[in-house]
């Protein structure tokens, strides 16, 4: 018994590590000329209040509320996350640079859980990315954006210029996918956040424009 | 003739903003108390209509949404949301069931602070938390209605709520509007309409 689980545990961190090791690269896809110098994520550059249903899966554990977000200047959000019940569950300002951490309900008061939070944000927020490389394929435009050791590839839908999805690799690992659906430029419908090295997805539907 | 209207009109509003609320006497106080705890005894089922509204000071404009609650005593609540998406939950046998737009899932209520105090917060609306000695309780009053002001005792609920307001229609015993202030001063106000009380309710309310 013992031995089976042992071998269970060598094969799962195999497997882990096999995962984890995943390299990105993109795959049929065209190389074009630099046309942008820079693409930018405009989905948060409104100042009005963008209010999403909010469902996190963080491994076992289902969290579900209210994630409202709003640019407070040139730079920087607001984040909000609340309970269905309306009581405040985080609170903070982020940017590029910055993070202020304004509430945080005592069980969740873990400094992994803010770190993930205060990552997974400055990714999402992040609005201006300067393009290193440009491609195309069958139904996107594809800009590749390297800083640092960041890597970040925006893919742009041909017929109607909205973003996409992000892809979002560091050390050429794929970190975390953002997915987006939407009718306008300054404002998305949906949003996908799905982490490829953890078992970590955010899904937001919105819920600003029903009054 | 103007003047006068301004001054009405002034009059008027200033009553609204300020409608005041004054302590009740401890008269006052034990016989609301008594009253409402006696007629809330003759409730085996409740149902209304409600409207939450959150405010957060840096917001343009409040989060809104609706929903209906039904309440079978001694332990059966469901809550759920129907506008702008659909979330319920249903508390039934010391578990809490969840259904968040089609995703099932249940924990047990005494596994988390916060599930209890949503609970609490819930469960408010039938004005039975009189005796919950987490809360030191004050009484109020004004034209309308009779306000029951819960303050947290212990450090540890302070940090999740600084005050619930549970206020109630001249002459009823059931709650019409929940007030709850958080430690960061935020406020939540959800108002019961339609209240149903003692008409019956399908088994498949509680089940998700």
């Amino acid at each position: 018994m013992r031995r089976l689980l042992l071998q269970n545990s060598v094969y799962s961190l195999i497997f882990l590590l096999f995962v984890s090791c995943k390299t990105y690269k993109l795959t049929d896809v065209k190389p074009v000329s630099n046309s942008e110098k820079t693409v930018e994520n405009l989905y948060f550059s409104s100042s009005e209040d963008y209010v999403y249903k909010c469902q996190m899966d963080i491994y076992k554990n289902h969290v579900s509320g209210i994630l409202i977000l709003k640019k407070i200047n040139e730079t920087a959000h607001r984040v909000v996350l609340t309970s269905d019940f309306g009581n405040k569950l985080i609170d903070f300002e982020i940017s590029d640079n910055n993070f202020k951490l304004n509430y945080v309900l005592p069980d969740l008061d873990k400094k992994i859980v803010i770190n993930f939070l205060k990552n997974d944000f400055q990714q999402l927020l992040k609005r201006e990315y300067p393009v290193t490389e440009s491609f195309e394929n069958e139904n996107s435009k594809i800009y590749l954006s390297k800083v640092d050791k960041k890597i970040y590839y925006l893919f742009f839908n041909k017929e109607n210029g909205l973003l996409k999805q992000i892809i979002y690799t560091k050390n050429n690992k794929e970190k975390i996918d953002f997915t987006f659906d939407a009718k306008k430029h300054i404002f998305a419908d949906s949003i996908d956040l799905q982490h490829k090295d953890f078992k970590i997805n955010i899904k937001l539907f919105q819920i600003t424009e029903t009054e | 003739m103007i003047k006068n209207i301004a001054l009405s009109t002034l009059l008027l509003i200033s009553t609204f903003v300020l409608a005041q609320n004054t302590a009740m006497s401890g008269a006052e106080a034990k016989a609301f108390v008594t009253k409402v705890s006696s007629e809330t005894k003759e409730i085996k089922t409740l149902q209304a209509d409600f409207t939450q509204t959150k405010k957060m000071d840096f917001l343009d404009k409040s989060i809104v949404t609706y929903g209906k609650m039904s309440l079978k005593t001694p332990n059966m609540l469901s809550w759920k949301y129907t506008k702008p998406y659909q979330y319920s939950i249903v508390f039934k046998d010391n578990k809490i069931f969840i259904n968040d737009q089609g995703k099932k899932s249940s924990v047990d209520a005494k596994s988390k602070t916060f599930e209890k105090i949503n609970k609490l917060i819930v469960g408010s609306s039938n004005g039975q938390m009189f005796n919950d000695p987490e809360f030191s309780v004050t009484y109020l009053k004004n034209a309308n209605f009779n306000i029951a002001k819960f303050t947290p005792k212990s450090a540890q609920l302070l940090k999740y709520i600084k005050q619930i307001e549970l206020s109630f229609p001249k002459g009823q015993s059931t709650v019409s509007q929940v007030n709850m202030t958080e430690a960061s001063g935020d406020t939540t106000n959800i108002v019961f309409k339609n209240t149903k009380i003692n008409a019956p309710i399908a088994a498949s309310e509680f089940s998700l």
